[in-house]
């Protein structure tokens, strides 16, 4: 079975030091609790996702990290919905100085053009951009999402530069559709809907008991 | 939440169980799943209002592996 999200994380950052922090991170955490954690690398963006096909429902416990253009780095996770990079980013962020991105494009519809692990389809849709940098505190987040009920459109923070005249203001009227975060994202150098922009080396944690 | 390994953090958003399922409409004000496995669930309420009991025991009821933790905040 393919791994599928609609969710993916950067952090640009070198990816070793990034796994080394995390692991660091993790083993305060889970090593009290049993579990061991090891990493392992490996080549080819699908072989590593396949790492991720088998679900958990909690604890996570596969986290790739991907190298990718301009320096940044991809983290996906074996969460019981795909990846869920929410509180992994920022915690990775703090530690490490780096700037981090999540997004969220989930969709009842995909496009034929997307990479193929980001093809999940779903009854609640959402796009959602968090921008994090921990060395200034600047962080901004840009959303429409449809939780169940009405949808709720938001920006927070910080505007981004060219973030006005890439998407404008986000609204009922104005929604941040797929395009626009696209944009955003391509803005900051994350070319997170062209498969070929993601690299072919990895490094996956795993978590054993 | 984030620092100390939990998952799946929702804000005012629909009850989600650890296993990720939608199992309410309801929309607890803090929800995560803590490191242990088990999905936790925070209302904050004030000490002049009565919804506390009632929220703890639809979040209960929709999750009955869950802990709710009721917070007084005025």
């Amino acid at each position: 079975m393919a791994y599928m999200t609609s969710e993916v994380g950067f952090i640009r950052c070198d990816r070793q030091g990034l796994v080394d922090s995390f692991l660091e991170w993790q083993s305060t955490i889970f090593s009290p609790l049993g579990w061991r954690l090891r990493s392992s690398n490996g080549v080819g963006l699908s072989n590593g996702l396949s790492e991720l096909a088998v679900r958990v429902k909690s604890p996570i416990t596969r986290h790739l990290f991907v190298s990718a253009g301009g320096g940044w780095v991809a983290y996906f996770d074996n969460g019981p919905h795909g990846t869920d990079a929410a509180a992994v980013l920022p915690q990775l962020s703090l530690r490490t100085k780096a700037v981090s991105v999540r997004f969220v494009c989930s969709e009842k519809v995909c496009k034929e053009e997307w990479p193929f692990f980001l093809k999940e389809k779903s009854r609640y849709p959402a796009r959602i951009f968090e921008y994090f940098n921990a060395s200034d505190d600047a962080s901004r987040v840009v959303f429409s999402a449809n939780d169940g009920g009405k949808w709720k459109h938001a920006q927070y923070g910080n505007t981004l530069n060219r973030e006005d005249e890439l998407i404008g203001p986000v609204d009922k009227e104005n929604p941040f559709t797929s395009e626009k975060l696209e944009e955003l994202l391509s803005s900051l150098g994350i070319c997170a809907f062209d498969e070929s922009w993601y690299g072919d080396v990895w490094t996956l944690v795993s978590k054993e008991k | 939440m984030q620092g100390v390994g939990y998952t799946d953090i929702r804000v005012n958003q629909q009850q989600v169980n650890a296993a990720g399922e939608r199992v309410g409409v309801n929309r607890p004000d803090v929800q995560g799943t803590n490191p242990q496995g088990v999905r936790e669930y925070v209302e904050y309420d004030t000490s002049k209002s009565h919804r506390a009991a009632g929220h703890e025991s639809r979040i209960m009821a929709n999750d009955p592996n869950g802990e709710v933790k009721l917070i007084k905040q005025d």
